[in-house]
């Protein structure tokens, strides 16, 4: 456990003018972005890793914070003022967030979604500062056996909980590790599938795959559907008289907001159950205790609260296995390992010994994001009406030049740009034919740790099965794998993430 | 139909590692417990057994994404396509503006002021951040 002068020292790095600058800067970028339907944090992360390279490790991760967080605010915008969900977090916003809005009141139903947004943001950011520093003692404590057994465990809830069905996610994940395969074996430092490319030697560049896959990929899809911006109008906010969220009306939303915030924690915390799953399972929960007043789906803000605090929540507790075991729990922690990566940074446990320092200036700067999130979301909800107007056929392709340039930088030659846009197309077959991109990104991103681990596990073991009785973590993790592998291949899925 | 066949893929390419990719990009190495063969052929017989198994259970497909124009699409990829090599081939700045153009109207876009805004906002703003900020040269 890092002693209290670093973390001290951590805090004390996050309040930094620059750092303030940058998370400000992010938060902007990414309620921009999530309040135009299509784009979304995801795809601005991504784009914006690049960028980062130059920019100090702790500042670079905040900046790519803020965006993560202002994006998921942002993304409750387009819901409420045109019904369209800004990102797929904030689809459950829309069902009491729009009537409301409708009926004259969209400053208070943007409001409450800020507040709720921040409230849950919060509350998940919390428990992560508390929590993640014991499970990384803990995870410490594992030796490579577990390790293997863990990322086993992780790819059978990823498979199971992503996509639409068990098989789909197996064979992403596969495909995953696969890909994960090309480039020197940890072994014997022997060349695989690098077909004269000497570029391929440190394998597949994980910011060209993610930008690929995840930037690239949608906005070709985008491109190759739109013909000319026909969003609805936009209702205006005006934010005075009834249209005012008052300060009885959010505490009346405390309980809610806590049960949102709880749910999107726990849910969070495992890896494949997204913010999407969250909202609903909120509202569902919120809707079940419904006391006599405005009927959920009419304008009910306590329908708001429960799936902003709920879908907020999800975004700290989603770097608790990231920083607790170096398993990312969704595909916005997948992308900010690129981003550590990038500045030479391994996530995992070993990140509380080793850059403990950068970790609490990490939490800080994810405490002030949510201060700066409320602020901008507060002085610029009238500006962001306009943003969702904004025309997609002049945002997608100076995306696409964003994203050229930045894998470009990142990779050092235009063998990255061509391995991006080779991600893109796998990318784009891999969804018509309904398999789950995310679960191949995750299990991309974990391949080369996979097969480091296992490789030290057939060592340990001795190739001999029986030695794993030596190693009781181990086994029960590996039958939770496949115990839940059996349980989702019969259909016991919940809400797919 | 297609997610059977989306199956066949799968055991189709598990086959074609085992029989091709992997003993001919691979390293046939003697000793030690994980060879450089070990992992990629696991997950090529793991392939093969989920793409027989896709076959004959497809399950659902889940949902349907933004609705497609294959035809449109297959466009769009190959001026891109193009646009990168080019881009290899005379650099960025010439490259970029007319990319993006091309782009935009792809889009269907055909306001003048938009337009140009989409010609000149990306390429215009890298330039200023990579080459000018920065210092690091573009493509």
């Amino acid at each position: 456990m890092p002693d209290l002068a670093t973390i001290l020292a951590g805090f004390g790095d996050a309040f930094t003018l620059l750092n303030l600058a940058y998370v400000l800067f992010g938060v902007v970028i990414g309620q921009f972005v999530g309040a135009v339907p299509g784009i979304g944090p995801v795809m601005a992360m991504a784009i914006a890793i690049p960028f980062t390279f130059a920019l100090d490790p702790l500042v670079a991760i905040s900046f790519l914070v803020g965006i993560n967080k202002g994006g998921l605010f942002g993304g409750a915008i387009p819901s409420i003022l045109i019904n369209t969900p800004g990102t797929p977090d904030a689809a459950a916003t829309a069902l009491d967030g729009h009537p409301l809005a409708a009926s004259g009141k969209p400053g208070k139903a943007t409001r409450m979604a800020l507040y709720a947004s921040v409230t849950g943001d919060t509350f998940s950011d919390l428990v992560l500062i508390f929590l993640s520093a014991p499970i990384a003692i803990l995870a410490l404590r594992m030796g490579p056996v577990e390790v293997c057994a863990l990322m086993l465990f992780a790819f059978s809830i990823l498979a199971g909980l992503i996509g639409p069905s068990l098989l789909r996610g197996l064979v992403a994940a596969v495909l995953g590790v696969l890909c994960a395969t090309v480039g020197l074996d940890p072994e014997h430092g022997t060349p695989r599938f690098y077909f004269g490319w000497f570029e391929l030697y440190d394998g597949p560049s994980l910011v060209a795959v993610a930008i690929g896959m995840l930037a690239v990929a949608e906005i070709l899809r985008r491109m190759a559907a739109v013909t000319r911006d026909s969003q609805p109008g936009a209702i205006r906010v005006q934010g005075d008289g009834d249209d005012r969220l008052s300060l009885a009306e959010y505490l009346s939303c405390r309980f809610v907001m806590l049960r949102g915030a709880v749910i999107g924690t726990i849910l969070g915390a495992v890896p494949g159950l997204g913010s999407t799953a969250a909202a609903y399972m909120s509202y569902a929960a919120t809707r079940q205790g419904d006391d006599g007043g405005v009927p959920f789906g009419k304008g009910n803000i306590k329908g708001i609260a429960a799936t902003e605090s709920a879908n907020s929540a999800v975004v700290g507790a989603n770097l608790i296995p990231l920083l607790g075991i170096g398993i990312p729990g969704s595909i916005s922690a997948a992308l900010l390992i690129s981003a550590f990566k990038i500045h030479g940074i391994q996530p995992g446990p070993l990140l509380f010994e080793n850059q403990a320092r950068l970790i609490y200036g990490l939490f800080g700067a994810m405490l002030m994001a949510n201060l700066t999130n409320l602020i901008v979301g507060q002085a610029s909800l009238r500006l962001w009406v306009f943003a969702i107007r904004a025309p997609t056929s002049v945002i997608f392709p100076s995306a696409l030049v964003f994203c050229i340039v930045g894998v470009y930088l990142s990779t050092g030659g235009m063998f990255g740009v061509a391995l991006m846009f080779i991600a893109a197309l796998v990318s784009l077959a891999m969804s018509a034919c309904g398999f789950p991109v995310i679960v191949f990104i995750i299990a991309f991103f974990l391949g080369e740790g996979f097969e480091r681990s296992l490789s030290q596990t057939l060592v340990i073991l001795n190739g001999s099965s029986g030695a794993l009785l030596g190693h009781p973590i181990a086994l029960v993790l590996l039958a939770m794998a496949i115990g839940l592998a059996i349980w989702l291949g019969r259909g016991g899925r919940g809400q797919p993430g | 139909m297609m997610a059977r066949l989306s199956g066949l893929a799968v055991a189709g390419f598990g086959v074609l590692l085992l029989a091709w990719l992997i003993p001919v990009h691979t390293e046939t190495v003697g000793y030690g417990w994980l060879r450089p063969q070990t992992l990629p052929r696991a997950c090529a017989v793991a392939l093969l057994v989920l793409g027989l198994a896709l076959t004959i259970w497809p399950g659902p497909a889940g949902e349907p994404g933004p609705e497609v124009a294959p035809g449109r699409l297959a466009f769009v990829v190959v001026v891109v396509c193009a646009g990168i090599w080019a881009m290899s081939r005379f650099g960025f700045l010439p490259v970029a503006p007319v990319l993006a153009a091309l782009l935009v109207l792809i889009c269907g876009e055909r306001r003048w002021a938009w337009i140009a805004l989409g010609v000149g906002l990306a390429p215009v703003l890298s330039w200023l951040v990579v080459d000018v900020l920065l210092n690091r040269s573009l493509p």
